[in-house]
């Protein structure tokens, strides 16, 4: 696995400026325009796509069924996959906040509160799309697991707005946005762990 | 008797449009095995499903001693696999690529790894996606006998590449056979290079096995009788094994050229080459 992991990070080192230019392209206008939180869900986003971009570049170069001979587990290199998405929404939030917090200093508006609701925001838009997206990028070729990337996103969309609706039955959900973004990060990250736990085996019985 | 490094066994695999039908053969210890036939024969496919990139339908495979269900990270670590094209991350130098497969294969040779690079003239700090196509092979054949591999895989690993680079990488092939522990399965429909390095050919034709034999066999004992309509009809046709007419002759492949010599003393017989074998088995006819 530790192999694995040393290929992903070479590979995505490898873009990291390309991540920055975009990073510095969508964050910076988005910052000002919304809130400096909002650098949180766009870096998550940003560098847990990566991984996405892993799995087809390992099918363009062939790595894919190199990989398969390699004396690793076929499960396991599914599963690799699915830590570096983690490690890179991790890095991503961490950056986020970080950059946020020294945004919010510098512009001397620090809510504590909206922090907290990007940061949840930014669990949900990696962990939930990338629960869909990991073994989409593995079933398909580049251009249908593009529009199941696409889809992981809308399903999510649908989810919140679906959730926003059914909480709205129980409570007025703009006083109480913060719980109901924390109760669908917790949805989010309970669907992630589920799909790491259960797609690696079935993935890595298919024909290469 | 030798052991066998490879034993494939009544292997099948059905697609919707193709089928690989009970292919079995074997590779012995310390041999060279040249798998052939023409594009879309199943000879990837056989591979595939050696290596357990694809699941098979029916039969056994045994690796190095271990039937498929029993292949453990031991056996995966010596075997050797090999891909038409590159293989690694683009991205990657050799240099990383080491530091990447130094933590996955537990036999990793750093220094063999390193050496093998200079041997080949591969630079390390250089892109994969930099090299020609003949480096990215050189740089898989390298990656494949730096780990103490007992057994190469290679699918079509010589083609599109120049002579030069063909030569060279046979001449590894048959260095890594001089230790008579290790092995060979080479899929190729560039023929003649199998002709200069392998024991046994394996003829793979619509997904089955046509033959398994010896090269030497196919190279000494079979031969193709060019002859005219009336020799033709004289030959005896359980003597045949494939024919075809051309323009102004026919061509008749006979497994002992010595003996239908003397059979046919007026009759030309050449001895055949793989290739025309191959061609006559695809093309021509069956007595």
């Amino acid at each position: 696995m530790k192999g694995l992991l040393v290929k992903e990070f070479y590979v995505i080192r490898d873009s990291l400026l390309t991540l920055l230019v975009i990073f510095i392209a969508i964050g910076v206008g988005l910052a000002f325009l919304i809130s400096p939180c909002v650098l949180i869900t766009i870096a998550a986003i940003t560098l847990s796509m990566q991984a996405i971009t892993t799995i087809q570049n390992d099918k363009s170069t062939q790595w894919n069924r190199f990989s398969a001979t390699l004396p690793v587990s076929r499960v396991q290199v599914v599963e690799s996959k699915y830590l570096i998405y983690l490690l890179l929404s991790i890095t991503g939030i961490a950056l986020g906040v970080i950059i946020c917090f020294i945004a919010s200093l510098l512009k001397q508006s620090f809510d504590i509160n909206e922090l907290l609701i990007y940061f949840c925001l930014a669990i949900i838009i990696s962990l939930l799309p990338g629960s869909i997206s990991i073994p989409c990028a593995f079933v398909f070729d580049q251009e249908k697991s593009i529009m199941g990337t696409v889809l992981s996103y809308i399903v999510t969309s649908g989810l919140f707005a679906g959730l926003i609706f059914l909480l709205k039955q129980f409570m007025n959900p703009m006083e109480n946005i913060l719980a109901i973004c924390g109760i669908t990060a917790a949805f989010s990250v309970v669907v992630f762990t589920l799909s790491w736990l259960l797609c690696p085996k079935r993935l890595s019985k298919r024909d290469i | 008797m030798k052991e066998n490094a490879l034993v494939v066994k009544g292997l099948k695999k059905k697609y919707r449009d193709f089928t690989l039908d009970d292919v079995s053969f074997n590779i012995p210890c310390g041999m060279i095995v040249g798998l052939i036939g023409e594009n879309g024969a199943g000879k990837s496919t056989t591979i595939n499903a050696i290596l357990g990139l694809i699941k098979k339908d029916a039969g056994t495979i045994s690796i190095l001693g271990k039937k498929d269900n029993e292949i453990d990270n031991g056996i995966r670590n010596q075997i050797g696999v090999v891909f038409d094209g590159s293989n690694f991350p683009s991205v990657l130098s050799a240099r990383k690529l080491n530091n990447v497969l130094k933590n996955i294969y537990s036999t990793w040779d750093e220094n063999r790894y390193f050496s093998l690079l200079q041997k080949m003239s591969l630079p390390t700090d250089k892109k994969i996606k930099e090299f020609s196509k003949g480096m990215k092979m050189k740089l898989s054949i390298a990656v494949a006998l730096s780990h103490h591999s007992k057994l190469l895989i290679l699918d079509e690993a010589t083609s599109g590449l120049d002579p030069v680079v063909r030569d060279d990488i046979l001449d590894m092939f048959l260095d890594f056979v001089q230790d008579e522990n290790n092995s060979i399965l080479v899929s190729s429909h560039i023929t003649s290079d199998l002709e200069k390095v392998a024991d046994y050919i394996v003829f793979i034709h619509k997904g089955k096995v046509v033959f398994s034999k010896p090269k030497d066999e196919l190279k000494y004992q079979y031969g193709i009788i060019k002859c005219g309509a009336a020799q033709f009809d004289a030959i005896d046709k359980e003597e045949i094994i494939a024919y075809r007419k051309q323009d102004y002759e026919w061509e008749v492949l006979v497994a002992d050229r010595t003996a239908a010599q003397k059979k046919y003393p007026k009759a030309v017989i050449d001895p055949a080459t793989i290739d025309e074998i191959m061609l006559l088995y695809v093309k021509g006819e069956m007595k």
